[in-house]
């Protein structure tokens, strides 16, 4: 197998072009996975880098996404543009699926994929923000809506949050984690691990997030990148391991994160409709000075501008019913009532935690993924939580003193924290379904590719 | 390939940034071996870069002294970031105070690393 990763870091469009122009004329091989990596200084020219590389290397499996930035052998980027070229050794293929309903297109990928791979990378929307007609009823249905639930009884709350979920999931605008990787690890049979890229950009735009697969444009929808051959997946995340309650997590989890308190949170599907018996905006208001709720108009000039914040330190953080897992949705003052939820909410207790996002362990934690690579592999492909470049900033390059105790050969993004379906049994706090791992900030995905 | 070229290479990037007024490599003695500089009838470079010069001297004083990792520096409209590169030298950034700095920080800290092995034998 043969690597080799071509970046620029130039933030003049005409001068990165034609870095990565030069760059790919000096290449020695003839890679046969292509897949670029555009970050928020570059994105919005995609087609020209989408057909420089489709020029190039026309018959390679292509997947585009965008990042918040790269990792290369000893430095960190986060503008410009990458891209990562492999020969590799066995086969690999990339699926991808696009057409109205998050979990109808979802299911379609999965049957296009179907079974005997050895390690799929998917990429999806974890949440996708459309543009100003589709934004406009969304805003209509969610005050309509909300305006019912406020005066139902229970029973009628989770029929009306049920009814808006689905309005969320035929308009593409959520692809939830855990049942996008449900589906395919169904559809897959169970016994292939399968990296999510759940996309989410730190700074949304109009139209965004977007995925190029086989140099076409598929979003709002999903592609996959499936591998056979000698090749592992690992996870890692913040946290010890789970309890064996409902009681024993929730303790576990008090002593890791700051500022915990119980909470009562009335949902069902992809919405929270209340926490407390409070509008959830309300709530996070109340519970944070300085958040300001933004309007409607701001929240589209933000939009447009490609600055809508998608980050923030506070979260609700719920327990599994089937594993006694951990994961969390973090909470943002957006102009909305319902507040949509990025995984699925029924298979969690209503019963969870408010918090204030804390990392222990510092950033060695966030790559102790590497301590279980094996000896003879060849090259490392790694997926760190993009808000890490908040929690630690500069400090963010101590990964390197880690990940040079493991690996020679390397390459990593930042992005969304990624979840992983894993058939191997496991005790991760984040393990929210059986083989499903999700946690909102903190999770590392490794790729590991093998001798042949 | 000439050091400079190599370094100016390296920099050349940040002065694209709509959000940077100038990108400024000093020598210990505070001397800038490398500037690169917009016009903006807003912020007079040269008092600005004559100012930086005298603030080197005492940056590198706690550098050597106080393994000081980097200094930020806010007036009017305007922060000016140094970041130590090496025993000798040190970058500085003037950048608008409403440029987001998380990202940037990063670049940065990987220009300085870069050209930290280019210097550093």
């Amino acid at each position: 197998m043969r690597v080799n990763i071509v970046h620029s870091s130039e933030i003049d469009i005409r001068k990165c072009y034609a870095e990565i122009k030069n760059k790919l004329e000096s290449l020695d091989f003839e890679p046969n996975v292509v897949m670029l990596f555009l970050t928020e200084s570059t994105w919005m020219f995609w087609k020209a880098f989408n057909e420089l590389l489709k020029k190039k290397f026309p018959n390679a499996q292509m997947m585009g996404i965008v990042i918040e930035g790269y990792v290369l052998s000893r430095t960190i980027h986060t503008r410009g543009v990458c891209a990562l070229l492999m020969d590799y050794d066995g086969d690999v293929r990339v699926f991808y699926e696009k057409g109205k309903g998050a979990t109808k297109t979802v299911e379609k990928l999965g049957n296009k994929i179907g079974k005997g791979w050895d390690l799929v990378i998917l990429a999806f929307p974890a949440a996708y923000f459309p543009g100003k007609i589709r934004l406009g009823i969304t805003f209509f249905n969610d005050r309509i809506m909300y305006g019912k639930f406020q005066k139902a009884d229970y029973e009628e709350k989770i029929r009306i949050m049920e009814k808006y979920s689905k309005y969320l999931d035929r308009a593409n605008s959520v692809f939830p984690v855990n049942r996008t990787l449900r589906i395919v690890a169904e559809r897959t049979g169970y016994d292939t691990p399968i990296v999510g890229l759940n996309l989410l950009p730190l700074q949304a735009a109009t139209s965004t997030p977007f995925i190029l697969a086989n140099y076409r444009l598929v979003s709002p929808g999903a592609a996959a990148l499936c591998f056979k051959g000698k090749i592992n997946a690992y996870y890692s995340d913040i946290f010890p391991e789970r309890g064996k309650s409902f009681e024993e997590t929730i303790e576990i989890v008090k002593s890791r994160l700051a500022n915990v308190e119980d909470v009562k949170v009335t949902k069902k599907g992809l919405v929270i409709g209340e926490i407390n018996g409070m509008k959830p905006v309300d709530f996070l208001l109340e519970k944070v000075r300085g958040y300001e709720q933004l309007s409607e108009d701001e929240f589209k000039q933000l939009l447009d501008k490609g600055e809508l914040q998608t980050f923030t330190p506070y979260g609700i953080g719920f327990v599994s019913r089937e594993t006694y897992g951990f994961t969390a949705l973090g909470l943002l003052p957006y102009p909305i009532n319902f507040h949509p939820c990025i995984f699925e909410l029924d298979y969690f207790y209503e019963d969870g935690v408010f918090f204030g996002e804390h990392y222990k362990g510092g950033v060695r934690q966030l790559v102790r993924v590497f301590e279980g690579v094996k000896e003879d592999a060849e090259f490392h492909f790694f997926v760190i939580d993009s808000q890490s470049i908040f929690s630690f900033g500069r400090g963010l390059f101590q990964i390197f003193d880690v990940i040079k105790l493991y690996s020679e050969n390397y390459f990593g993004i930042l992005l969304q924290s990624p979840p992983i379906y894993t058939p191997k049994p496991a005790n991760f706090m984040t393990e929210i379904e059986k083989g499903i791992h999700y946690f909102a900030a903190g999770n590392t995905v490794l790729i590991e590719f093998m001798q042949k | 390939m000439s050091l400079l070229l190599r370094i100016s290479e390296l920099l050349e990037p940040f002065s694209s940034d709509p959000g940077i007024y100038m990108v400024v490599l000093h020598r210990i003695d505070g001397v800038p071996i490398y500037v690169k500089a917009k016009r903006d009838k807003k912020v007079k470079l040269t008092t600005l870069l004559y100012w930086l010069e005298g603030q080197i001297k005492e940056v590198l004083y706690y550098i050597f002294t106080r393994n000081l990792s980097e200094a930020s520096f806010k007036f009017q409209d305007m922060v000016v970031r140094m970041y130590p590169v090496s025993k000798t030298l040190v970058l500085s950034i003037i950048a608008k105070d409403e440029t987001p700095l998380y990202k940037l920080d990063l670049d940065l800290e990987s220009a300085c690393r870069e050209i930290s092995s280019l210097v550093i034998v």
